[in-house]
């Protein structure tokens, strides 16, 4: 009897731990690797100053003149992400309202899995896809697009975040009571109408939620932009020609031969703590917004 | 008190509204009965379910007629087969007819246009739903998708109904505010006003005062009553003292029929059917 | 989802018994009853808000008869707004037996509805 009782309490404690040191170990590795970003920028912030990293226009970390300008590589990663998003937006608004209001249950069944498929899709394979079959594809219809641009990636990743802002926007929608839809048809609405002006404002924190993740996911994409968008830091918003991205700079540093401690090396580091940085506005807004869904009803 | 100084109010704009129902009526010609709504042989199915079986009832023009009975008898999806809601989900089926007076149009017909119809016939639900909007823009809403325009035509006719759902008083000083700034019985007026905005024939009121206080339910019962020189409601309750206290007419539904019809003051002092009787006195429910 | 109550006990019971199985009243009787006695005994219904109805609906229908009962339930009701709505009742009644049970009222323990009797006076 008081046995089995000690053993429940052991067992209790035993339980809290596991628990408790899952928990931790999250914010562990958020701290470590923040710990880490900072630090090793830190090394590189003593020898390139912060107003050279912020004000210089180029980025040429491997030529004969280093320069460490980092606004190439944030227009680059801006201009893909913003493509993604102008492409992601209407469409996965269009998804969204069909898949709520308009969609019978079997075919939701159908469409919903299907675009959070996206997401399980290898990224390499996306970039491929982009190399090899996209631009092609595109190079017939725009003139001058050059094998690396940032316009296919663009399009492509604006179909791999369907997840966030097709999906998400859908499950915000979803979620607004039938009851106020019934309000709306009570008083002769159509369902084009009822959707635009009175489901998708109830549910829009959730959609614009949706969008932001959407947009901080293409911000942060890697294999797609290494693979297809070219490893030219270029300050420009033309679409048809090579740029390179955050992440593509990383990668091709990462990957390649430069000499550990070196400041080429220790550069990725400070482009990192940028990324990591605006991923980490994007995803506390997209939070923020999340938290105020339900606010309104 | 403020209530009967609103009642001046509105009843000059429900003069208008009045004579040009006569007009319409005398323009028929020959159509003198007060009869609104005739429902003949009705059945409604959901699915494979038979939820109303050949129900036959006269819904009388500028009345307040009650539906009662115990819940899951059929009283709520009578209702909304008045205005066709029920066309919102899939699986429903009419058989039957439902003449809408004084046009004589069959509401049960497959092709009519469904939009007009809930323009003419509108509804107030259980719970109080506005929609996530300004108080204005709750009750210019109907009146937006009924195509007006003119902003101050707009104004007049939200001001006209937030009056006549004795709200004016309360919310003129913040027609800007959310609706969900309002209590539950502030936002079941405003829906109220939301409905009579577009100036219906009919407005269905389904349990309308089912998850209020017993104040605001006194003022949504008033509201009711004054509405009813106006137009013609109908209202489902499941409170049979409000059905004795409203209403004109009573309908006694059981198991998907509807037993008994007749004056409320019969329904209740004199009822014809057992079933009404035991029902009334609380022998089931 | 439909409950069905013995109304001579008014506890619940199946829709097809014969008899009441806690208090073995037979509900043929009932059945037999007219409406006015149905409401006489509806009076003692466990739901407030029936009991309510009733009260009202004797009210209603000037029910003389009811007019005993009332009487009774007047000093028995733990529930305020019900012996308000009795007071209510008696007055739609409106016979002298009625007024007396009125008068009677002033002297309820619940200042609220002596209070409302006395009122009921100069009407």
């Amino acid at each position: 009897m008081f046995g089995t009782l000690t053993f429940k309490r052991a067992l209790d404690k035993i339980m809290l731990a596991v628990f408790f040191t899952a928990g931790f170990i999250t914010i562990f590795i958020t701290v470590g690797i923040v710990y880490v970003l900072l630090s090793d920028s830190i090394e590189f912030f003593k020898e390139v100053s912060i107003i050279e990293f912020l004000t210089e226009k180029e980025w040429t970390p491997v030529f004969a003149t280093k320069k460490f300008g980092i606004w190439p590589l944030v227009a680059g990663t801006f201009l893909i992400a913003g493509i993604a998003v102008a492409v992601s937006i209407p469409l996965g608004l269009i998804i969204a309202i069909y898949l709520s209001e308009y969609a019978s249950t079997r075919v939701k069944e159908i469409v919903k899995p299907t675009i959070e498929f996206l997401e399980a899709i290898p990224t390499v394979v996306y970039g491929y896809f982009t190399l090899l079959f996209v631009t092609p594809l595109l190079q017939k219809v725009v003139p001058e697009l050059e094998a690396f641009n940032s316009l296919a990636p663009g399009i492509v990743l604006g179909f791999m975040i369907l997840p966030y802002t097709a999906s998400m926007a859908e499950d915000a929608m979803k979620g607004v009571p039938q009851r106020i839809r019934e309000a709306s048809y009570a008083l002769g609405a159509t369902k084009l109408r009822t959707a635009v002006t009175i489901v998708l404002p109830a549910a829009i924190s959730g959609v614009v939620a949706g969008f932001i993740l959407g947009a901080s996911r293409a911000i942060g994409e890697t294999m797609v932009v290494a693979i297809a968008a070219g490893m030219y830091p270029n300050l420009t918003i033309d679409p048809r020609e090579p740029i390179q991205t955050m992440t593509g700079y990383i990668v091709q540093v990462a990957l390649g031969d430069l000499p550990f401690g070196s400041i080429e090396y220790l550069s990725i580091f400070a482009v990192g703590l940028a990324l990591f940085i605006i991923a980490f506005i994007f995803n506390s807004i997209a939070l923020w917004l999340r938290t105020k869904i339900r606010e309104a009803y | 008190m403020v209530i009967e100084a609103l009642k001046g109010l509105f009843l000059g704009a429900s003069q208008k509204v009045e004579d040009r129902t006569r007009a319409k009526e005398q323009s028929k010609g020959s159509f003198s009965s007060n009869t609104k709504l005739e429902v003949k042989d009705l059945n409604f199915y959901y699915h494979e379910f038979k939820a109303l079986k050949g129900i036959n009832l006269k819904i009388p023009t500028k009345k307040i007629t009650a539906l009662i009975g115990p819940s899951g008898c059929g009283k709520t999806t009578l209702l909304r087969c008045f205005n066709r809601m029920h066309d919102l989900y899939p699986g429903s089926r009419y058989e039957g007819s439902i003449i809408f007076h004084p046009d004589g149009i069959n509401i049960t017909e497959k092709n009519i246009d469904l939009l007009e119809l809930r323009r003419k016939i509108g509804m107030v639900f259980q719970r109080p739903n506005p929609f996530p909007k300004s108080i204005f823009e709750n009750v210019a809403y109907g009146l937006r998708v009924n195509g007006v325009k003119n902003k101050n035509l707009i104004k007049e006719r939200v001001e006209w109904a937030l009056q006549s759902a004795a709200l004016w008083d309360e919310v003129k000083d913040r027609l800007d505010a959310n609706a969900y700034s309002l209590s539950g019985g502030q936002q079941q007026r405003l829906c109220i006003a939301r409905a009579i905005a577009i100036e219906p024939d009919i407005v269905l009121f389904d349990e309308p005062t089912s998850a209020l206080d017993p104040i605001s339910t006194a003022k949504i019962e008033e509201l009711i009553i004054n509405l009813k020189e106006r137009l013609t409601i109908i209202i489902v309750t499941h409170n049979m003292q409000q059905a004795a206290r409203v209403s004109d007419y009573t309908g006694f539904m059981y198991l998907g029929e509807l037993v008994e019809f007749d004056k409320t003051h019969k329904i209740f002092t004199v009822p014809s059917q057992k079933l009404t009787e035991d029902y009334i006195t609380g022998r089931f429910g | 989802m439909m409950h069905f109550f013995c109304p001579c006990c008014w506890k619940e019971i199946k829709e097809s018994d014969n008899f009441c199985p806690f208090c073995k009243y037979e509900l043929i009787t009932y059945s037999s009853l007219s409406y006015e006695e149905k409401l006489i005994f509806a009076l003692k219904h466990p739901v407030k808000e029936i009991r309510r109805t009733i009260v009202f609906l004797i009210g209603m229908k000037k029910l003389t008869k009811g007019i005993k009962e009332l009487e009774r339930m007047l000093f028995q009701e733990e529930d305020p707004i019900i012996s308000l709505e009795i007071i209510k009742a008696l007055e739609n009644i409106g016979t002298k037996e009625a007024i007396k049970v009125i008068r009677k009222g002033k002297t309820h323990r619940n200042r609220l509805i002596s209070k409302f009797c006395e009122q009921r006076e100069f009407l």
